[in-house]
């Protein structure tokens, strides 16, 4: 593969990552839910995520309300073959979990980053596009650390936490 | 149109959106508005303007004191056609009122970011190249809610203050 074709494949799946907290961002899940693969191998907060099915109804359930944007910044794809990449960043979160932007008039008060996450996705091409096939983001800092978020209570009642 | 044209289009799409906050950042306002159609049809912060003129006015108006860092992040351009593409994009804003950085003899104090906004611009291929023909801006988070900024307050003065910030 020369260079034009790896940089082609590092820009269409920087691309799919902005446009997957797009539209997390702004409660779409069904078109979030769909850029990844339907074996999609989900890992964050603590909680284990299996397929499509199960990634929509924890993205319902964790930011169904509140308001929240993920800042994406770092990127770094690295391209294994002409199907298959694997991709880095940082996510800084803006986070509040008792008011939707949509239904208040005016911003919401906020004093900073909620948390900074690495964030690890392996992508694959599909006949629909790079799409992404496992995720993992570990917290790496924390406003509020013994302050559980939705997700994370939300996984620990379906059983879902895993290490 | 093939992904190598959408490609291309996405990538000059970036670059004016990038380059038109470099030049505000720098007060180099009327490079930033070059950088806009002659028609723009620009509302931000419940400010609403019409016009490379009225824009540069506001630009001097709302920045042309204090100290401002637009980072712009997670921008996604969606091609129309050969010539219309939109952007959508995070700004975080670090923003102090009272003091310009070229003036001060260290970097100014911050207690983090001053607000958060949803972008979206359209833009339109023109002989200059593309150009931002319409602005939408959202405020998400906001740091003193009932403080205003200088755009506001000039806003509100000039009678153009109009819906959502």
């Amino acid at each position: 593969m020369d260079r034009d074709q790896e940089r082609a494949i590092e820009w269409d799946c920087q691309k799919t990552m902005r446009q997957y907290y797009d539209y997390v961002d702004h409660r779409d899940f069904d078109s979030a839910a769909n850029l990844f693969t339907e074996d999609i191998d989900w890992f964050s907060h603590g909680v284990k995520l299996q397929g499509r099915k199960e990634l929509r109804e924890g993205l319902q359930a964790a930011l169904g309300e509140g308001t929240i944007r993920h800042v994406l910044s770092n990127t770094v794809v690295n391209v294994i073959d002409a199907d298959n990449a694997e991709l880095n960043e940082y996510h800084t979160l803006y986070y509040v979990a008792d008011a939707e932007f949509e239904n208040v008039d005016g911003p919401l008060a906020f004093e900073g980053p909620d948390r900074v996450i690495d964030c690890y996705a392996a992508l694959r091409r599909t006949p629909e596009g790079w799409r992404i096939a496992k995720r993992r983001a570990p917290i790496i800092f924390r406003r509020n650390p013994d302050e559980p978020v939705r997700l994370e209570t939300w996984g620990a009642k379906q059983g879902k936490i895993a290490q | 149109m093939d992904r190598e044209q959408e490609r291309a289009i996405e990538w000059e799409c970036q670059k004016i959106m990038r380059r038109y906050y470099y030049h505000v950042d720098r007060r180099e306002f009327e490079k930033a508005v070059d950088l806009f159609t002659p028609d723009i049809d620009w509302l931000s912060h419940g400010v609403k303007l019409d016009g490379r003129d009225e824009l540069l006015k506001a630009l001097y108006a709302s920045l042309g004191e204090g100290t401002v860092r637009h980072v712009l992040t997670n921008s996604v351009v969606s091609v129309t056609d050969k010539n219309h593409a939109i952007c959508r994009s995070y700004n975080t804003l670090y923003y102090t009122a009272d003091t310009e950085y070229q003036e001060a003899d260290s970097p100014l104090a911050m207690e983090g970011p001053h607000r958060l906004l949803d972008s979206y611009a359209e833009l339109t291929r023109t002989p200059d190249g593309w150009r931002i023909s319409k602005r939408r801006s959202l405020i998400v988070f906001r740091r003193d809610p009932d403080e205003p900024v200088r755009l506001e307050t000039w806003g509100e003065s000039e009678g153009r203050t109009s819906g959502h910030a």
